[in-house]
């Protein structure tokens, strides 16, 4: 029963914090950004790197991981400043809530609206896959070819969900939840009726359905996703005690020592022993693992969740510890 | 509410401050500001306890000290018999932030939803408690979903109450309550706060409006520069021995006044002053407010 009531009390939490992380215009304006170059990217790309879809494949990861670090920090750091700097903590806190609760529950929160980005720019990255140029040989004609129909599908998605976010907010509904919501749903109902279509845009039909995607990115979009969440994690610890603007800062470093921690473990013990808390970029980076159609080895990608799930379980540590002697 | 209340120790006050100090400090560690200096505190069950000062006396640095918010520097603190960090013990408080402190994206209704998964309610019991309590602070129909951050200050204090006694607390903490309210908000919250003192709840009120403290509380603590400088049952307070006694008469015909002028000073009276009766100006407002529109012409 009093495990219940403590569940509850975290779910009440996260859910808000969702709620808010998903509705700010600077979310909206992140997600529709990421997806918008994403999509765009293979309609005007001018090579393909000796690979077909290579340069889509892995521009559309970069951009993934580059505007879900905005998201994911901006969500977290700004998230819990805001709740200590408005009182939102104090007025919760004043209920049979945990210090340590309300952390998790503000964490779930944030993770739960960076899968809801990740979700649809990992959609993008794959429709962007699609739409890049692919070698193409007929009896008539041999040479590369772009799937301009799914380029334009995919480009048009967020218009269409930022339709749906308009109509919502004429009827006194959430913009930004009905646009993440709608593009989520509308992404997956796209690759599916696309894959009626051939690259020319000819109609298959059901017995020749093939939604084209490349599966193979599933899991390093994962870890990308994986990434975001980690980095997330920390960033809470960080806006237990600062403000926004130090938060901001204090992660951009973190992540900016992350892409040196590979290097990192080569050096002295000291410096080992320092990195060992940064979460090392590289673990999460297995792109290149699908070069000449590879695939990323499960025992990497299992170590890389594991690796994931340890520093978010570390972060958690660190931030209730932070948190639980705060004034508020 | 749930089995982890039931277990929680009953009777005795309901809150228990002992020699309470607070120093803030700054990010180097440096005393700042003395906020609270020393100030014991105990109210009973039942009891409509005002806290009253200026700004910056300390008022709502005590009030968080005893919900746990803040940590005090010294002095230790039980809410019903137990440390204010407890679950248990917090179950029991309902608490109204001085700036009401609301998620300006959720609704009214959202935000008591919100309010009673933090208490652990379950989501049938918490929506019916909503629903009714909107309707006690004025906020039932269309208002109900609109963002709270549409609001006006008076109308979020108005959720703010009711997220107070989401919890059927018995022990309510208010803190400048009536912030914002117009007169007619005022009046009700006033109202709202007696009938909890009524009801048996205990009722700790922080004000720096005189009047209010004077209207609902049964005892007050002055507290001023941190430091509690008067305590104790408003009557015995505001008593002045020595300095005479008046009389608040009725009945007496007006030229009867002189004679009854006379026989005061007869008694030995050395000043007697007399005015027509009158009403509050709270009473003559709210009285023409509620009066219909040509009546009132």
């Amino acid at each position: 029963m009093r495990l219940t009531a403590s569940l509850r009390g975290v779910f009440a939490v996260a859910r808000a914090t969702a709620l808010e992380s998903l509705q700010r215009p600077v979310s909206v304006l992140l997600a529709l950004a990421c997806f918008e170059l994403v999509a765009l990217q293979p309609l005007v790309q001018l090579h393909a790197f000796g690979e077909p879809g290579r340069l889509s494949r892995d521009a559309g990861m970069a951009s993934m991981l580059v505007f879900g670090l905005v998201f994911a920090v901006f969500c977290a750091g700004e998230g819990f400043a805001r709740e200590l700097r408005d009182g939102t903590a104090a007025a919760a806190l004043a209920g049979p809530v945990s210090r340590p609760a309300f952390v998790l529950g503000k964490y779930l929160g944030v993770a739960a609206a960076v899968a809801a980005f990740a979700w649809c720019q990992a959609w993008a990255v794959a429709l962007a896959g699609r739409t890049s140029e692919a070698f193409f040989e007929t009896a008539r004609f041999a040479g590369s070819i772009r799937d301009v129909g799914c380029g334009a599908a995919s480009v048009l998605l967020p218009a269409a969900a930022l339709a749906a976010g308009a109509a919502a907010d004429v009827r006194h509904r959430r913009f930004g939840l009905w646009f993440f919501g709608s593009l989520a749903a509308l992404c997956p109902v796209a690759a599916a009726a696309l894959g009626f279509f051939d690259r020319n845009g000819s109609w298959l039909g059901a017995a020749a359905w093939n939604p084209g995607l490349d599966a193979r990115l599933a899991v390093p979009l994962a870890l990308v996703a994986a990434l975001l969440l980690a980095l997330a994690a920390w960033t809470t610890a960080f806006a237990t005690r600062l403000q926004t603007g130090p938060v901001l800062a204090l992660s951009a470093l973190l992540l900016a020592l992350g892409f040196f921690a590979e290097a990192a473990r080569t050096a002295a013990l000291p410096v080992r022993a320092a990195f060992a808390l940064v979460p090392d970029v590289q673990s999460f980076w297995l792109a290149d693992a699908l070069r000449a159609g590879g695939t990323v080895p499960p025992g990497a990608a299992a170590g890389a969740a594991l690796y994931a799930a340890f520093h978010v379980a570390a972060a958690l540590c660190v931030a209730a510890a932070l948190f639980e002697n705060r004034d508020l | 509410m749930d089995s982890e209340t039931d277990t929680a120790p009953r009777g005795g006050a309901a809150l228990e401050a002992e020699n309470l100090h607070k120093t803030f400090r700054d990010f180097w560690g440096r005393a700042r500001t003395e906020a609270v200096r020393g100030v014991s505190l105990r109210a009973g069950s039942g009891e409509v306890l005002g806290i009253l000062g200026p700004n910056g006396s300390g008022k709502s640095t005590t009030i968080k000290m005893a919900l746990g918010l803040l940590k005090p520097t010294s002095g230790s603190v039980r809410l019903f018999g137990l440390p204010p960090s407890d679950a248990r013990a917090k179950a029991r408080v309902g608490y109204l932030p001085e700036l009401s402190h609301l998620h300006p994206f959720l609704t009214p209704r959202e935000t008591l939803l919100y309010a009673a998964g933090l208490f652990g309610m379950p989501r049938r019991t918490a929506g019916a408690r909503a629903a009714d309590l909107l309707k006690r602070v004025g906020l039932d129909g269309a208002a109900a979903d609109r963002r709270v951050g549409e609001f006006s200050k008076g109308m979020a204090r108005r959720v703010g109450l009711a997220r107070a006694l989401l919890n059927d607390p018995e022990l309510v903490v208010l803190d400048e309550p009536t912030s914002g309210l117009d007169p007619v908000g005022r009046r009700e919250v006033k109202d709202l706060v007696k009938a909890l003192g009524g009801e048996g709840r205990t009722v700790l009120l922080s004000s720096h409006l005189l009047s209010e403290v004077q209207d609902v509380c049964t005892r007050v603590a002055v507290l001023v520069r941190g430091r509690i400088r008067a305590e104790g049952a408003l009557p015995g307070l505001l008593e002045t021995p020595g300095e005479g006694v008046r009389f608040d008469v009725s009945g007496l015909a007006p030229e009867k006044v002189g004679e009854a002028r006379a026989a005061l000073f007869a008694l030995g009276a050395s000043s007697v002053e007399e005015s027509p009766r009158t009403i509050p100006l709270e009473d003559f407002f709210l009285s023409l407010l509620r009066a219909p529109e040509d009546a009132a012409q």
